[in-house]
């Protein structure tokens, strides 16, 4: 009896210890799952591009064969979504386009289906940095609908959104950078969406995160593009941070940016100088209840009051391009043919009253 | 009495009536088979628990074993079936029911039926928290101490709605279980005491169960108070504890009505723990408690601080400052009684005749091991090294050395020393033997590492180590821990086979006192029949250890005797 | 194993630390020799017979619990003192203490979300509510030899700030403002972890806690938060020793 038992401790652990310690090798990176969503507006574009090609190959007449199978070919991109099954069959589509000359046709071939190669790794890298540190104010899914904005208000009592890089809320379903993208068009330069991970949006609640490592950011950014499809047709403009002048702060350039500001500016931007109020603009996104229904309100914001509210990046060398690039999404429209020297004279103006007001309402409280 | 000897008198006359076998082992009213019912519930659950720690442990030396909520679910219900659903069920509703009545000559618990109520409920509530383990939306993940806001929104913050819901319920139905077990135990020792059996002549097991039942019964009302609260906040949305713009409730509040409870919960099961070690120890080193007064008295007076306790675990969770200081004193100063009650258990050994049976062994470890549990509260009591202890493992290591030692070994010390007079039958000495030992190595090797990690700053509840460069380094440790903790688990596992094996197939034991033990319930036969002592009742003349006593020439004399009863009146 | 310690204060923490442990490290070593001692003198084949009374000489045991009544006092005396320093005098008295000495001090206010910490700091004009505001996620960079006052506080559900190689740890609890202070002494980055289950990324909410020297500080608070070139020199420099 007593040596069954002993006979069964010996056999469980002499064969369940190393059994177990096979299993501890070197530790895996916990990688969480890669959603990339196909959305409506990829699958819409894949078949115009795809019933383009099947027009210009019904105009063809001669090589039945090759055009039949050309034909299929489209017809099984439209469907098809598997990464490496796309490339045999555009491959082989592209190459028998050439071969009966039509190189227009093979280039169309190319356009079908989007083939910027997410690297699945990174993405999913990327979306696990990203709901460490950004989806309590993005959204799980970077749509903006998120805990941390339901507290946060502007001066009108408004709620204040993330940025949704989905395109979800957008009117026309774009992703727009206010302070990165163009102000006709969408997305942004990589290199500018970085700068504003790291250095944050001062005066929004967007805070800068300088400690993230190159490798964390391109997962971030990797994750943030996979977000909308379209990303991929995006040619990112690179802009330089212009220098400023050296007479930046002079009195002359702040009153000739005091006139010009009463030419258009003061139309939204009111006489913050004398103490007006600025007047409120809508802006290019649809609001939203907290279970991200739309409603068919945009969302609204106060032109910048300066003085009262902090710049959005108060730095003279962004608020320079905030002049001239303008704001995307909002009605703030962009400035470029004034002329450099121009915008220089205003944002003098606009530093200058931000310190003069606040000085204002120091006293004001002093008192 | 008398209407007790009425029924007895009715059941020895008419014969015994063969009850069906759902009356007799499934709603059964009699204490022993339901303390066996406990105690059966209480081994699955602590299966399930253990397995849980195995596989979040497995988590920490290997990452990426479970996902991040459901390690951190697996904490959670890791910390609270091991403190709900087995230690208090085996060591209150299984060792209390089973042996109250026979150690104080009594026939049944005062209330044979709510005993049986008490035990359904309890059964009840496991197979809710079960069930809520397996719900759609998850488990709640967010701690054994479900701090709100946390818990209080868990749709927003774990996606876990149903899930807590039914966790609080199981709870809520387990304190129900344990408040009527508590009103039998207090009711039965106090009114249903053989002759001749005064108070200071309980055995010490009788005690600890006493005030263990009044600890939990004074101390639960406001957690179930703030448990009704929080279950508001997740059923209506109430703000009790939740905090949103413009409606700020307040999550300390639960803090201190959990933590009110938490602290004398603690020694709702540390008492039957030591009652057991007491029994056991004086039995198998054949000499008396060292001072009988002194421990009931410092016992007594530990449960009254324990109320005063409790915001040691709240030091630096936002209490004023000054309060804190409060509560510092007075936990470093409630190690006074237990060292005092410590000390007698250890000298309780000195002068006997020591003989190591595994349950003597048990609880010789269980013994050694809750001094180091002890000691290691200190810097955690003390408010200025809790500034860095708090949430770290040096908890950890606290919490298991005090709270494993008094759920698994003085449980299995128990176990060991009453098997023969429950179940007629005898464990294997040599296996008990080296269960002993493996189980106070593997737990050793997981539970003293833990201090080093809370040395380093180890936080507690997190999913891995890696993440962090001043831990990356003790990862090592963790392995350590969980291949232990691997091991401790088999070896129980192990234990429970035998401990099956052995009740249907062991050696028999007909000899009703195996142990030469002195409390009354050796006097009755193994196991006891219902109503334990036929048609006769037990009569207390001395002391509860009356071992080597005072020169005379016998090794121990029983506490009683057992005495025909004369007259049985007639139904 | 305790992790190195770069503030001034965090010497008060770590002697309540190393006299508890150690104390009772000590006591513990000498209650098993003691129940070594009588387990082996009292095992059955050398003492058969029980005797009738413990031992006078084991009776003397019984001292033990002075031991640990005065081992007791004199641990809340040493903790309570800590405490004293550390929380118990109010914020504003330490303020005021820290500038009649000629020290001088920053500000942070911190707030715990899931899953990281945002760090808001005053800007260079130390003053919080104006224009040069800004917030950092998961960095807090405070300057060498200066006080570091935080206002702690969470968004969703509560954090716990916890600084190891500066000995302070808080709760941050939303609905509440707690605070907590600390001065280090000497550059580096230092890890920030949070102490308090919040939700599945409990384990990953790691800030830095950046030391910088003075001048270093100087020319990043000058700029900040558009010159980040400061803290990333710095990183360097740290690699580089």
């Amino acid at each position: 009896m007593k040596g069954i038992l002993i006979g069964i401790l010996v056999v469980v652990f002499s064969i369940g210890v190393p059994a177990l310690y096979r299993n501890f090798g070197e530790p895996k990176y916990p990688v969480s799952e890669v959603r990339v969503d196909n959305s409506e507006i990829e699958k819409k574009y894949r078949e115009s591009v795809v019933s383009e090609i099947l027009n210009k190959l019904s105009e063809l007449d001669g090589n039945e064969e090759v055009v039949n199978r050309l034909k299929n070919l489209a017809e099984r991109l439209k469907e098809n979504l598997l990464l490496d099954e796309n490339n045999k069959l555009v491959n082989e589509a592209k190459s028998l386009s050439s071969d009966i000359g039509r190189e227009d046709i093979a280039n169309l071939f190319d356009k079908v289906f989007i083939r910027y190669e997410y690297n699945p790794e990174k993405v999913s890298y990327g979306k696990k940095l990203f709901e460490n540190w950004c989806a309590t104010c993005h959204g799980r899914e970077g749509d903006s609908l998120a805990i941390t904005p339901e507290g946060l208000k502007d001066s009108l009592g408004h709620a204040i959104y993330a940025r949704d890089f989905t395109g979800k809320y957008h009117r026309e379903g774009k992703v727009v950078f206010k302070f990165a993208s163009e102000f006709v068009g969408e997305f942004a330069s990589d290199e500018e969406i970085k700068r504003i991970i790291i250095e944050g949006l001062p005066g929004t609640p967007m805070p800068g995160f300088p400690m993230l490592e190159e490798k964390e950011l391109d997962a971030i950014l990797e994750f943030i593009k996979s977000l909308n499809p379209r990303w991929k047709f995006y040619e990112p403009k690179k802009v330089d941070l212009p220098t400023p002048p050296s007479d930046l702060m002079s009195d002359e350039r702040i009153e000739r940016g005091r006139k010009q500001f009463q030419t258009v500016c003061v139309a939204c931007h009111k006489n913050v100088e004398n103490g007006e109020e600025p007047i409120e603009q809508p802006l290019a996104w649809y609001k939203f209840d907290k279970s991200g229904r739309k409603s068919d309100e945009f969302q609204s914001v106060r032109s910048r009051w300066f003085g009262k509210e902090p710049l959005r990046r108060g730095k003279p060398e962004y608020v320079f391009l905030t002049i001239k690039r303008g704001i995307a999404g909002s009605t703030m429209t962009p400035w470029a043919h004034l002329g450099d020297e121009t915008i220089w004279d205003l944002v003098s103006y606009v530093l200058y009253i931000e310190n003069k007001n606040l000085n204002a309402e120091k006293e004001k409280g002093g008192e | 009495m008398s209407q007790v000897a009425s029924v007895v008198g009715h059941h020895l006359e008419s014969g015994e009536h063969e009850m069906s076998f759902i009356r007799k082992y499934i709603f059964s009213t009699d204490h022993k088979t339901i303390g066996k019912q406990y105690l059966l519930t209480g081994v699955v659950m602590a299966i399930f628990g253990g397995a849980l720690a195995i596989f979040f442990r497995i988590n920490l030396a290997n990452p990426g074993f479970l996902t991040d909520s459901q390690y951190n679910a697996f904490v959670t219900y890791h910390g609270a079936i091991m403190f709900f659903w087995v230690a208090m069920p085996i060591l209150l509703g299984g060792f209390g029911n089973m042996l109250i009545p026979l150690m104080i000559g009594a026939r049944d618990m005062a209330f044979p039926t709510l005993n049986m109520i008490s035990f359904w409920t309890f059964f009840l509530s496991s197979v809710v928290l079960v069930i809520s383990f397996f719900v759609p939306g998850g488990a709640f993940s967010g701690g054994w101490t479900v701090y709100p806001p946390l818990s209080a929104d868990p749709e927003r913050f774990l996606g876990a709605n149903l899930g807590t819901v039914l966790f609080l319920l199981a709870l809520a139905l387990e304190f129900a279980s344990m408040l009527m077990g508590g009103v039998n135990f207090i009711t039965t020792s106090l009114t249903l005491r053989a002759k001749g059996l005064s108070l200071m002549r309980l055995p010490i097991f009788v005690w600890m169960q006493v005030l263990a039942s009044l600890l939990f019964m004074f101390s639960v009302t406001p957690l179930i108070a703030g448990a009704i609260m929080l279950l508001l906040d997740i059923i209506l949305g109430t703000h009790f504890f939740r905090v949103e713009a413009g409606k700020v409730g307040d999550p300390i509040l639960w803090q201190h009505l959990f933590w009110f409870f938490g602290h004398p919960e603690v020694y709702v099961i540390l008492f039957p723990a030591l009652g057991i070690l007491f029994e056991v120890i004086t039995t198998f080193a054949r000499r008396p408690v060292f001072s009988y007064k002194l421990v009931v008295y410092a016992s007594i007076v530990a449960g009254i601080l324990s109320f005063l306790v409790w915001a040691h675990h709240q030091f630096v969770a936002g209490i004023n400052p000054l309060s804190a200081t409060g509560f510092s004193i007075t936990t470093v100063l409630i190690s006074v009684p237990f060292s005092m009650t410590l000390v007698a258990m250890g000298l309780t050994y000195a002068g006997g005749s020591i003989r190591f049976t595994p349950a003597m062994l048990f609880a010789t470890f269980a013994f050694a091991m809750f001094i180091i549990g002890g000691l290691t509260g200190l810097p955690l009591g003390a408010v200025a090294s809790d500034i860095y202890f708090h949430d770290t493992y040096f908890v950890v290591g606290h919490f298991h050395y005090t709270v494993f030692t008094i759920a698994v070994l003085s449980t299995i010390a128990g176990v060991y020393h009453w098997f023969p007079k429950m179940f007629g039958r005898r464990i294997n000495d040599t296996f008990g033997k080296i269960h002993a030992w493996l189980t106070l190595i593997f737990y050793n090797g997981f539970a003293f590492p833990a201090f080093f990690l809370g040395m380093a700053g180890h936080p507690r509840r997190y999913a891995t180590a890696l993440e962090f460069g001043f831990l990356q380094k003790y990862q090592w440790i963790h392995e350590l821990m969980t291949i232990s903790s691997i091991l401790l688990l088999a070896t129980q596992i192990i234990f429970l086979i035998v401990f099956f094996y052995s009740i249907f197939a062991g050696k028999e034991e007909t000899e009703p006192n195996p142990w030469k033990s002195t409390t009354l319930e050796w006097l009755a036969p193994s196991p006891p029949p219902h109503l334990n002592w036929g048609a006769f009742t037990p009569v207390v003349e001395r002391g509860p250890y009356e071992y080597a006593s005072n020169g005379k020439d016998v090794d121990f004399i029983p506490q009683g005797r057992l005495v025909k009863i004369e007259h049985m009146q007639k139904a | 194993m305790l992790p190195i310690d770069i503030s001034e204060h965090g010497y008060l923490v770590d002697r309540v630390i190393k006299f508890s442990v150690g104390g009772g490290v000590i006591i513990g070593i000498v209650s098993f020799a003691i129940l070594f001692y009588i387990l082996w003198r009292f095992r059955r084949s050398k003492n058969p017979t029980p005797l009738s009374d413990v031992p006078p000489l084991l009776k003397k045991v019984v001292y033990i619990d002075f031991v640990m009544i005065i081992f007791d006092l004199i641990l809340l005396f040493v903790s309570t003192y800590a405490w004293f320093i550390f929380f118990i005098r109010p914020v504003e008295k330490i303020k005021k203490e820290v500038v009649d000495k000629g020290e001088k001090f920053v500000e942070v206010k911190v707030i715990g979300r899931q899953f990281f910490w945002t760090f808001e700091y005053p800007g260079k004009d130390g003053k919080f509510g104006t224009p040069d505001d800004f917030t950092l996620g998961n960095v807090l960079v405070v300057p060498e030899n200066h006080y570091v006052f935080v206002k702690l506080t969470a968004a969703d559900v509560i954090h716990s700030l916890f600084i190891p190689n500066v000995r302070v740890k808080y709760d941050a609890i939303p609905g509440k403002e707690t605070h907590l202070w600390f001065k280090p002494t000497k550059s580096g980055k230092y890890e920030i972890a949070c102490a308090e289950i919040c939700g599945e990324m409990h384990y990953r909410m790691k800030a830095y806690l950046v030391v910088l020297s003075e001048e270093d500080y100087k020319k990043w608070i000058e700029n900040a938060p558009y010159e980040v070139s400061v803290l990333k020199d710095f990183e360097e420099k740290i690699a580089k020793k």
